[in-house]
């Protein structure tokens, strides 16, 4: 075997296994959905199926049994608690170590040791089920029959059924060769007892429970001629819908099909059921271009309500669909290539920029059009090049439940992890570098912010404490926020231990944000009891680093009590951006254009600049500014003859500063070009872009620059008051 | 993959002469009207000075960065990093383009600026002195040893310690400066 | 073919309880209703019954309720047995409650 073929192997495996832990701890809070079942089943499952292909015999002899167990839970012969998810995830563990034999290339070499470990763990359950299987066996078997094995038919006759030729008992009598009826309730409610009767005309209905094998479609083909004269429902029976449950498991889609058409191919709705059904929304979207106000009825809700099919069938399919969707549209690609393809992409977006340079010099005015075609496509290109890099982050999130879960039962603690906006998409470079932080984070969470059951009912909190990832995009950035009801940070614990770190001077004025930031100061650490998981202090100043080493921020809020939340803010890519650029003196700056919120031109009745206190008035609204020529101390004999100054208002989070510029020059795409371990903590620049000219423009630090601008003109403001006084 | 298959058994013998007298060429250039040196194995490519994007806020001896063939690299002054102030670029002024091995980050492109270049030279071994322990207004860290060409000492300098991580520390140090005049406030 | 007996004022049903009759059967039950209380509905004669006929007997049933007649349907002929049996009324011929007896000759 091959190693691209065994990487694929192990990297497939990791992710069954990883999908397989995720679905077991939802399990948990579930037990009774049948979604992860069968889940944990397919993760067991793909695995064998692929270690058999690859000879990994001591993986598929351990994988089976389990898939065994796995297939009788899903018959309902075990009972999905505890033991059994405790046992799996067991299992899963088991069967990873087993993974990471192959990984270090030790397939051929397994230890007795560990083969017996996976017989022990097969015991366990095996043993464990003996004493149990009795009463799960009676309980599977009751209940499950009655009146939920029949098909439920309906069938409303319209008056003009006799006139038209047909007589209704020759179709009941009909349904009689599909199968056994049990009953046929007759509702005579519309026949009217008197004059007004006209015995021609069809006042019928029936509600008729047939059992029968047939499917939907050949039950409803015995109704075929009669369809135009008859309101049929056809109801599948409880039974019928797990088959179709089943099957909407086992299909597999070649293509992306349309949820009508998966629908139809499981036998859960015939064609005739679609094709009103499809009538039903063109009206409904007829009616809503006539009234705006009212909403196109989605083809699903339609069928619902119909009766056409059942919800949980329904919503299995809908959930099909979107996996085949990923699954049909998703390939493996080496992230190399990937980089080098957005390598090429910023190469290609320089070139352009050339180009477009080249055309305003020698004035080709015909070839501009052609030009800006090419500006816009090198656009998409650009975007689509680094879409293809975006992952949503719901999958780093969900590396938690394991953590948290572990964790809180080491601490003895009840927490459940609440995710939320885990579709949020950044870069993949991104999110690699993020897991470490968060991880900090969580763990801090779990065991410095959330407390134990018994603390907390004294607080009167409910026992199970709460942690929240949250995840969103705001502003070309994606914000990270982990939260917790917990406890809370002291803010005098954190005072007393700055002030004997030498961090700050005792009974120094600090506002609580600028106290709890000292969290992220080295050697701050407020438990007296350090555990073995969040470590003494150590990291939250590692956090911060890698964090703004990502061009990023983190901040912190808490109020005491109530728990600690934690907001984490980052670009979503390191590689390209849309910039603004600016000029100072000749020198020219790239401002992310997401951080960019409007610039004003030179003629200033809009702002005004209060050189002393360091303020900007725009409009009313007061903010600190930064002149970068004198920020960068740019020479003074480069300077422009006649200084006529814009203003570029920045924001990054909350926090809003003017940049005082010589020049706006507008858009443009910017490449991000690291500028090395040498530049690496430079003030105020984060990296460099090469624009079309050849020339090397640097990217501005918003977010170091606006603190700066800020803690500038305090301290200026400071020392005005101070000479005021 | 394979390899092209070229003949049989025909291996191309590297005829080095290895002469017990071994000279190294090294490449001059004057900074400061004073002779240096690197190694020539060293260079990479010399380039007249393009647009020198300028770093605010950085120490003197870096000069800024230039786009070289769509990379961004850091060009160091060299005049200014041997103490002798920046020059300002004239018609004669060149850009050394070196590749360094750093400690940490491995192999890094970084251009020299020198105020002109003036030729290679050819040096004996046994004319390679030791760097000159003091005295000297030239940072010895980075000079890897002297160079006797006919009556004329070059001093030649070891372009790996360029990057040194004191050096690295020193710029590191000057922007934490910055940012630490002015505390952090809200 | 109706015939109406002077001294039980029985109705009783033609051969034919299909599409092709009810309306004329509906009439002549109208007429014979508008006659008596106790309505006295034989079957025994019924050899092609449609649904048609089913509704027009429901129908019967029906009336007879809302306008609190007696009501016996007598005598069913086995293609009414058939049907009746078909829809799980054979056992189960009351429909309403207030429906006096029948002697459904099962």
């Amino acid at each position: 075997m091959n190693d691209e073929a065994r990487q694929t192997f192990i990297n497939e495996s990791e992710e069954m296994l990883q999908s397989m832990e995720d679905s077991l701890l939802q399990m948990e809070q579930e037990p009774e959905n049948a979604e992860y079942i069968n889940s944990v089943f397919r993760s067991m499952h793909t695995i064998k199926g692929a270690a058999g292909i690859f000879g990994f015999d001591f993986i598929v002899d351990f994988a089976h049994p389990v898939e065994t167990v796995m297939d009788e839970v899903r018959d309902g012969a075990h009972q999905v608690d505890e033991f059994l998810i405790a046992w799996l995830l067991k299992c899963k563990d088991h069967t990873e170590v087993l993974i990471h034999n192959v990984s270090a290339g030790d397939e051929n070499n397994i230890s007795q040791e560990l083969i017996n470990e996976g017989e022990k763990l097969i015991a366990e359950f095996s043993g464990h089920s003996l004493s149990n299987t009795d009463d799960n066996q009676t309980k599977s078997n009751t209940g499950a029959h009655g009146a939920v094995e029949s098909w439920v038919i309906s069938l409303d006759f319209k008056k003009d059924t006799f006139r038209n030729g047909f007589d209704p008992l020759s179709f009941i009598r009909y349904l009689e060769k599909l199968g056994d009826i049990r009953e046929v309730i007759t509702d005579l409610e519309d026949v009217p007892f008197a004059e007004e009767m006209d015995p021609e005309s069809c006042y019928l209905s029936f509600k008729i429970l047939l059992n029968s094998s047939a499917s939907k479609a050949e039950i409803e083909s015995v109704f075929e001629f009669v369809l135009d004269d008859c309101d049929i429902q056809i109801i599948p029976p409880k039974t019928q819908n797990d088959v179709y449950l089943n099957l909407l498991e086992t299909l597999d889609y070649e293509q992306e099909k349309r949820l009508g058409e998966i629908l139809v191919s499981i036998g859960a709705i015939t064609d005739f059921e679609l094709k009103k059904a499809l009538a039903a929304q063109d009206h409904s979207i007829d009616q809503a271009t006539a009234d705006p106000t009212k909403a196109i009825e989605p083809l699903g809700e339609i069928l619902i309500e119909k009766d056409s099919v059942s919800k949980p069938v329904l919503e299995k399919a809908l959930d099909r669909q979107k996996q085949s969707r990923e699954e049909n549209k998703s390939i493996r690609v080496d992230a190399n290539r990937l980089g080098q393809l957005i390598n090429l992409v910023g190469e290609l977006v320089i070139s352009n920029a050339a180009v477009k340079l080249m055309v305003e010099k020698h004035g080709l005015y015909d070839v501009q059009e052609v030009v800006a075609e090419v500006e816009n496509l090198v656009e998409d290109i650009r975007d689509n090049a680094l879409e293809l890099r975006m992952v949503p982050i719901g999958e780093t999130f969900s590396r938690f439940r394991r953590v948290v879960r572990d964790v809180s039962r080491e601490l003895g603690k009840d927490i459940d992890l609440v995710i939320t906006g885990g579709e949020a998409e950044l870069d993949k470079t991104v999110v690699e570098k993020i897991n470490d932080p968060l991880t900090h984070l969580v763990r801090n969470s779990l065991d410095h912010g959330i407390e134990t059951p018994e603390e907390r009912e004294l607080k009167g909190k409910p026992r199970q404490g709460t942690l929240t990832l949250n995840a969103l995009h705001d502003s070309g950035h994606i914000v990270i926020q982990i939260a917790d009801d917990g406890a809370g940070l002291d803010a005098e614990k954190i005072r007393t231990k700055a002030e004997a770190n030498g961090l700050i001077q005792p009974g120094q004025q600090l506002s609580k944000r600028e106290l709890f930031r000292l969290i992220f100061e080295p050697g701050l650490s407020t438990k007296q009891q350090a555990s073995n998981l969040s470590g003494r202090g150590v990291g939250m100043d590692v956090v911060k680093r890698n964090i703004e080493a990502l061009r990023g921020n983190v901040e912190v809020d808490s109020e005491p009590g109530k728990g600690t939340l934690v907001t984490i803010q980052l670009p979503l890519t390191l590689a390209i951006i849309d910039g603004f650029m600016v000029g100072a003196s000749r020198e020219r700056y790239v401002i992310p254009l997401s951080m960019v919120e409007e610039c004003v031109e030179m003629d200033s009745k809009e702002w005004e600049l209060s050189e002393t206190s360091h303020y900007v008035n725009l409009r009313g609204e007061v903010m600190p500014y930064l002149r970068l020529t004198e920020f960068f101390s740019i020479p003074t004999e480069k300077r422009l003859g006649v200084k006529r100054e814009s203003l570029v208002v920045v924001r990054f989070g909350r926090n809003k500063a003017g940049f005082v510029v010589d020049e706006l020059y507008g858009e443009l795409q910017t490449v991000i070009k690291p500028l090395g371990k040498l530049f690496e903590n430079l003030t105020g620049v984060t990296g460099a872009t090469v624009l079309g000219s050849g020339e090397v423009a640097l990217i501005l630090d918003v977010q170091g620059l606006i603190a700066l601008a800020s803690s500038g003109s305090a301290s200026k403001k400071i020392a005005t008051d101070l000479a005021e006084a | 993959m394979a390899d092209l298959i070229t003949g049989f058994n025909t291996s191309v013998q590297n005829t080095e002469v290895v002469d017990s007298e071994a000279t190294s060429q090294f490449l001059s250039f004057y900074l400061a009207n004073k002779l240096y040196a690197v190694e020539i194995l060293e260079v990479e490519e010399i380039i007249e000075p393009s647009e020198i994007t300028e770093i605010p806020l950085a120490p003197d001896y870096i000069r800024g960065v230039i786009n070289l063939r769509g990379d961004v690299v850091p060009v160091f002054d060299l005049t200014a990093h041997m103490g002798h102030g920046r020059r300002d670029i004239n018609k004669r002024s060149c850009i050394v383009l070196v590749q360094i091995q750093t400690e940490t980050s491995g192999k890094q492109t970084l251009g020299l600026l020198v105020d002109s270049v003036n030729e290679i030279v050819e040096i004996d071994s046994n004319k390679i002195l030791p760097p000159p322990k003091m005295g000297s207004t030239v940072n010895t860290n980075f000079i890897k040893s002297m160079g006797r060409v006919e009556n004329s000492f070059i001093i030649l300098l070891n372009v790996d310690t360029l990057l040194s991580t004191e050096l690295l520390e020193e710029i590191n140090s000057l922007s934490q400066l910055h940012k630490t005049e002015k505390p952090v406030e809200e | 073919m109706n015939t109406e007996s002077s001294a039980e004022m029985v109705f009783n049903m033609a051969e034919d309880l299909t599409i092709y009759s009810v309306a004329e059967l509906k009439d002549s039950f109208m007429e014979y209703a508008e006659k008596t209380q106790e309505l006295k509905v034989t079957l025994e004669q019924v050899t092609e019954f449609d649904s048609a006929g089913f509704q027009l007997m429901m129908f019967i049933i029906n009336f007879a309720n809302a306008t609190e007649k007696t009501c016996v349907i007598k005598r069913l002929s086995k293609p009414v047995i058939d049907v009746l049996m078909l829809l799980g009324m054979n056992e189960d011929f009351s429909f309403k409650k207030n429906l006096a007896s029948q002697e459904a000759s099962l």
